[in-house]
């Protein structure tokens, strides 16, 4: 037989292999996900002047379900290492437009962002309380400032203030702020004032919707300095549960949650969310992402490098006993063990979950979804969300309101940073 | 399977193999690129020639190897706490500046680096990232380092630049994570190019 003939025999032979995998097989439908249906996204928009870089995206939902997106970008006047700005906006139009920006921030903050990015939690009446990280004078965490904005009216720089109420030169950053069904806001953050071989967790308390905190006390210890905490409210704000990454001695780091059942006054010893068993030396900047339901199950996603190359991947896992336990993790997408990867998670009204991550496909990071409706155990097929091959894709954000579920990342591109948006109708809809 | 997925996938199987087999002049261009390098790179400039990486964790030379003598063997180093000498194993928890550094890995010396930068220049970020230039806050850790072997018979490596081995994807994909290391301790990191000059070229 000569070249040809071998290279014709092939290619049938390659089509009678791919059509006979084609075909769907009683075996295929028995592992098959009971939901099989991909969302479709409208058409992505930008967020915010992208001439100047916008990056590190932020969403939430207020309790009358309008949702709103945060961003820094640069500020052309500012030098150093605080250069940037912090711009909230309403999200109008099904995520089709956006409401006039209003800006936060009365000096520039930190411009290193990522899980470290500046954030915002609604109040009950509508009013904006926004969280941002400076880079201070020594260390790249250093002060953390709180602002504040009655429902539709611009940031005032006489409701500027420092949160910390320490005054040491230390680390300050990777923070969470919400708001409780109560009205109070409660903010955490990574601290190292005390110069502890890990850094400790703190939070401050707002009884005045956010114009003013309380004095700063510790709520964990032996926290990973660089991976954020998740706040989530239970019973109607009276339990608190609050995840972070613990670090043991040998540098095991493991996601826990830490309650408060007389409402955030004091917080229990860790507990364990997934003995993953991932040891990392230096900062991963990993945080974990939770969400409370209608039911008041914490659902949590994750990112691990596990104990071996193979366990890497991105988790999910359950806690039906207010945080007091979690199920064992489930595998929702294989990872690279070196490269860390951020995951959100958010929970519609139907409880339906969506999770969105960063992955690798071809060697590029791109944002991927999947959701999971209550009452069923396997997740959605993934797929991937962001239009734009030629941008690399990171920190996803998702948010619902009644109708629509809410995407957003940042992209990079040499140089160049820019924030996309894109929406969908939720599950089911 | 019925009877016509059995013949389907024999065929395939047959066609596959048959492909598999099947000689070709000419290998795909990504196993002419994945090739070993040659050993002719030692003769081109060293602007031109491919830096080598080196995996492993960074350890303190110093207590490694003053273990490996009093022991005869390298099972704690790894741990960058040596003896059960109190000590030693205190002096050896962390890598000093200035202490002889080799990247370890797999039970056995990757590499023995030409420099320990003492460090120097702006503190970048916070003190848990360290200064930029130095070794130290890379001890005990699992890094990926890139540079030119000096001589591979004594696993001398000149190194240029360090990263953590995990590392988030932002930083992976944009900035590589990569810090220079400054060998020459007075903020000049080490520059390929600056080899190039003749001994005899002009000041």
């Amino acid at each position: 037989m000569n070249a040809h003939s071998k290279r014709l025999l092939f290619f049938f032979g390659t089509l009678l292999l791919v059509f006979s995998g084609c075909a769907r097989t009683r075996a295929d439908e028995a592992g098959e996900p009971s939901v099989t249906q991909g969302l479709s996204f409208r058409d992505s928009i930008l967020v915010g002047d992208t001439e100047l870089n916008p990056g590190d995206p932020y969403l939430k939902v207020s309790q009358d379900g309008e949702v709103f997106v945060s961003w820094s970008q640069d500020n052309p006047q500012a030098e150093g290492h605080n250069t940037r700005d912090l711009f909230v906006s309403a999200v109008k139009a099904g995520g089709q437009e956006l409401g006039e920006p209003r800006r936060a921030n009365d000096r520039p903050i930190s411009s290193h962002g990522g899980e470290n990015l500046a954030k915002f939690t609604i109040g009950l009446d509508g009013s904006l309380t926004a969280i941002m990280p400076l880079v201070g004078s020594e260390l790249h965490t250093g002060d953390l400032m709180t602002s504040y904005a009655e429902k539709g009216e611009p940031f005032s720089s006489t409701n500027v203030a420092r949160l910390n109420d320490d005054n040491a030169v230390a680390n300050h950053g990777f923070t969470d702020i919400a708001t409780s069904p109560d009205g109070r806001i409660f903010a955490s953050w990574v601290d190292g004032r005390n110069d502890l071989d890990q850094s400790e967790l703190f939070m401050a308390v707002s009884e005045d919707g956010g114009k003013t905190f309380s004095k700063n006390y510790q709520i964990g210890e032996e926290a990973c300095n660089c991976c954020r905490p998740n706040i989530v409210f239970l019973d109607g704000g009276r339990t608190i549960a609050l995840s972070h990454r613990f670090v043991d001695p040998d540098n095991v780091r493991n996601h826990v949650m830490v309650r408060s059942v007389d409402g955030g006054n004091t917080f229990s010893d860790p507990i364990p969310i997934s003995d993953d068993g991932w040891v990392s030396h230096g900062c991963p900047h990993a945080g974990i992402s939770i969400a409370a339901d209608q039911q008041e199950v914490i659902h949590a996603v994750w990112w691990t490098g596990g104990r071996t190359k193979q366990e890497a991947g991105i988790y999910y896992a359950r806690s039906e006993d207010g945080g007091q336990s979690f199920a064992p993790r489930q595998l929702i997408a294989e990872a690279r063990d070196d490269i860390v990867m951020h995951t959100h998670i958010t929970v519609d009204q139907n409880d339906t979950l969506y999770a969105a991550w960063v992955n690798l496909e071809d060697n590029q990071p791109k944002i991927f979804l999947a959701y999971r409706p209550t009452g069923e155990t396997e997740w959605s097929p993934i797929q991937p969300v962001n239009d734009d091959p030629d941008w690399y894709a990171f920190y996803p954000m998702l948010s619902t309101d009644e109708e629509n579920l809410y995407l957003t990342w940042m992209e990079r591109k040499g140089e160049g940073m820019r924030i996309k948006l894109r929406t969908t109708l939720l599950a089911g809809m | 399977m019925g009877k016509l997925g059995l013949i389907i996938l024999t065929m395939a199987a047959v066609t596959l193999g048959g492909f598999l087999f099947w000689p070709d002049v000419e290998p795909p261009m990504d196993q002419v690129q994945a090739a070993p390098l040659p050993e002719t790179d030692q003769h081109l400039p060293i602007d031109e020639r491919p830096m080598a990486s080196v995996e492993g964790v960074v350890i303190d030379l110093n207590c490694a190897a003053t273990a490996k003598v009093l022991t005869g063997s390298w099972d704690s180093t790894a741990l960058d706490s040596v003896l059960e000498n109190a000590t030693l194993q205190q002096d050896c928890v962390s890598l000093k500046k200035g202490q002889p550094v080799a990247v370890f890995y797999e039970d056995k010396i990757q590499a023995v680096l030409a420099c320990n930068p003492r460090g120097g220049g702006e503190i970048q970020r916070s003190e848990e990232h360290g200064n930029p230039h130095a070794l130290t806050k890379y001890a005990g850790a699992p890094v990926v380092v890139e540079g030119f072997w000096a001589d591979k018979g004594t696993s001398l490596f000149v190194p240029v630049r360090i990263r953590r081995r995990i590392l988030h994807a932002e930083s992976f994909f944009t900035r590589g994570g990569w810090h220079t290391l400054d060998c020459n301790h007075d903020g000049v990191p080490f520059n390929a190019s600056d080899a190039l000059v003749s001994p005899n070229a002009p000041h």
